[in-house]
């Protein structure tokens, strides 16, 4: 069941990123051609309109992640909370199967549009010759990573990796839950859900706070030395504590989503 | 063993008591009428047993469980609402049925879309909300279901349309399964109905069959209706 | 389009009545099968288990009968069928002369009455083959 929400979240919310994609690769391509036109004939006109490409480039880079982020949140809301959720909420399916579906969902475009916009600003830079340095362009990265800081680049990628996944997952949830709690209530959903959003904000902010305060013992005798002993040993530390923290927070708020949804659902 | 139990079920919100202590059982193959004015608790019990509202005390219970995925795949809801995904095709909310629900039967739906002329390819969002909610309807009832849970399913619609509705209604009978409609449009619907259950500010008023009424007191459930909820005194 | 019921009946009743019409005006024949439930009930655009009701009580009064697995059939016993003609005339006899006596009519006054128009339709007639 979860793959036939993924699958129909896909559909729902690809009519929108795809076009988005297939704009911002455009837009790559044509600068890179705006660039080379530039190159060849030095006009105020060429040169205006080579800036504007770029210009509507750039935009269309943030632009998709801008709204791959607004996306994830106005689909949770209109799948969920409005009158769809009428339909969702009476499928076979868990409200455990639901919020999977949205959350892996929202990682896989997240991740999606950070792969668009590296190769469509591949193709914006692109010079002849870059495909085929590429493989050992990343090699050599790799060893370098290992010559001059004595870290096995891999790991750190699959930890860095594990980092960014959860983020996101809990980046998705710090807006799940406010939504969530927000339709609770008979009115005024919509004011309530920001409001949420910014009391539980303030709330994980005082969280980090005390945290930072109360761990500072701990990193001065513990982490400190250990730094100065082992780089690697510290950033793998550094790593994983920032995934601890990520994992308790988005696990709090996807328990407190899932409390939301399945035992106090209101919908209107 | 009753296909809709409820035990001493209470819903409250802000202080409001929506379902006062309700019992309520509903077998297999009966055909139930849920009438009462608005506010009266109906929507309340629709959602609850739909499994969209929790109960504050009581219990219900779907062909014996608690409402649940496991109940969702035998409930088959119609809601008052239009919870279809607007840009989707009939086509592609066929496949979206199919998908998620065994019980449901596709061939069926193809067939009333095509008795309705409703073409296979337009997207609901083009579609009038009559149109849309012949859809939903058409969904609703090409459903296997152990329970039909029918919101006001008729309010909105020509009367063509609602002989169309009762007429599938009945044509899609099943000895094994209940379906509860829920309206205020009693006179058109009553011919069809089992039984009634009369709901009046959280309580059941009344719970007896259409013929029982006749019989002993020799209206119709219409007429009785509108003697027990009159509205002004004369 | 549904059957129409009146309101102050059960409506297995009624359903049970028209049925008997149909099988002594010979709508439904001697021996005929008759429509199943489920189809009856959208037919008239009523609920299943009201016409069973009716069925059930039909087969009691002996008009109708069930062969398992096939359905019901309309009895062939031309008797029965002719007694239950007999007894719906009775009943709407009794119904027009219970009208007539809320006017002030008594039977023999109906009697009267039906007399002349009796009278008059042959005198139509008879007017009509002269002509």
């Amino acid at each position: 069941m979860l793959g036939k929400l993924m699958k129909y979240e896909l559909r729902a919310t690809g009519r929108m990123m795809l076009p988005l994609f297939l704009l911002t690769l455009l837009l790559g391509v044509f600068t890179r051609m705006s660039t080379a036109v530039v190159q060849h004939t030095h006009t105020n006109i060429t040169e205006s309109l080579n800036m504007l490409l770029i210009f509507a480039f750039v935009l269309a880079l943030v632009g998709t992640a801008v709204f791959s982020v607004v996306l994830m949140v106005v689909r949770f809301r209109n799948n969920l909370m409005t009158d769809e959720g009428y339909l969702m909420f009476t499928l076979p399916v868990s409200v455990h199967q639901l919020l999977w579906a949205k959350l892996l969902v929202s990682m896989l475009w997240f991740v999606a549009v950070f792969c668009v916009d590296a190769l469509a600003i591949l193709l914006a830079i692109y010079e002849d010759g870059m495909l085929a340095g590429l493989p050992e362009f990343i090699r050599s990265a790799f060893e370098n990573m290992d010559r001059y800081y004595a870290v096995n680049g891999l790991l750190y990628m699959l930890e860095f990796l594990g980092v960014l996944l959860v983020s996101m997952v809990t980046a998705c949830l710090l807006f799940y839950a406010p939504i969530s709690i927000g339709n609770s209530f008979a009115t005024h959903k919509t004011l309530l859900s920001v409001v949420f959003y910014f009391v539980i904000q303030t709330v994980l902010q005082i969280v980090t706070v005390f945290g930072f305060a109360f761990s500072a013992r701990t990193v001065n005798d513990v982490i400190m030395p250990s730094l100065a002993s082992s780089p690697t040993r510290a950033a793998h530390l550094l790593f994983l504590s920032v995934l601890g923290y990520s994992l308790i927070i988005g696990t709090i708020l996807y328990v407190l989503t899932w409390f939301m949804l399945r035992k106090r659902l209101n919908l209107q | 063993m009753p296909i809709l139990e409820c035990n001493n079920l209470t819903k409250t919100y802000a202080g409001v008591t929506a379902l006062d202590h309700i019992d309520l059982a509903i077998d297999p193959g009966r055909i139930v009428g849920l009438l009462g004015p608005n506010g009266s608790g109906k929507t309340t019990l629709i959602k609850l047993a739909a499994g969209l509202l929790q109960p504050t005390q009581g219990q219900i219970l779907i062909d014996g469980k608690k409402p649940s995925p496991e109940t969702n795949a035998v409930l088959s809801y119609l809601p008052e609402r239009i919870a279809l995904s607007q840009w989707m095709k009939v086509t592609q909310v066929l496949d979206f049925f199919c998908d998620f629900y065994k019980d449901f039967d596709r061939a069926a739906a193809e067939a009333m879309l095509a008795q309705l002329q409703i073409a296979p390819n337009q997207v609901l969002k083009q579609m009038s909300k009559g149109t849309k909610e012949k859809v939903q309807l058409i969904l609703a009832m090409s459903r296997k279901a152990k329970l039909y849970l029918l919101d006001e399913p008729i309010g909105g619609v020509d009367p063509a349309t609602r002989d169309y509705i009762l007429h599938t209604i009945l044509s899609n009978y099943n000895p094994e399964a209940a379906v509860i409609i829920s309206t205020h449009l009693i006179g058109d619907v009553e011919q069809i109905l089992d039984e009634v259950v009369f709901l009046s500010r959280g309580q059941i008023a009344l719970h007896d069959s259409c013929e029982a009424i006749r019989e002993q007191q020799g209206k119709s459930v219409d007429q009785l209706f509108r003697e027990v909820f009159k509205c002004w005194e004369n | 389009m549904s059957w129409e019921f009146q309101d102050h009946l059960p409506i297995y009743a009624q359903l049970m009545d028209t049925l008997k019409r149909r099988i002594v005006t010979g709508r439904y024949l001697p021996g005929e099968k008759l429509p199943s439930v489920r189809e009856l009930a959208a037919e008239a655009g009523i609920n299943p288990n009201t016409v069973q009701r009716a069925f059930s009580e039909l087969e009691r009064d002996g008009l109708i009968y069930t062969q398992r697995a096939t359905g019901k059939y309309v009895t062939e016993n031309e008797a029965d069928i002719k007694s239950a003609r007999e007894a719906l005339a009775r009943t709407q006899v009794a119904d027009f002369l219970r009208a007539m006596q809320s006017l002030g009519f008594s039977v023999g006054d109906v009697i009267v009455l039906l007399q002349s128009f009796k009278e008059s339709e042959e005198e139509i007639k008879h007017a009509d083959s002269g002509m």
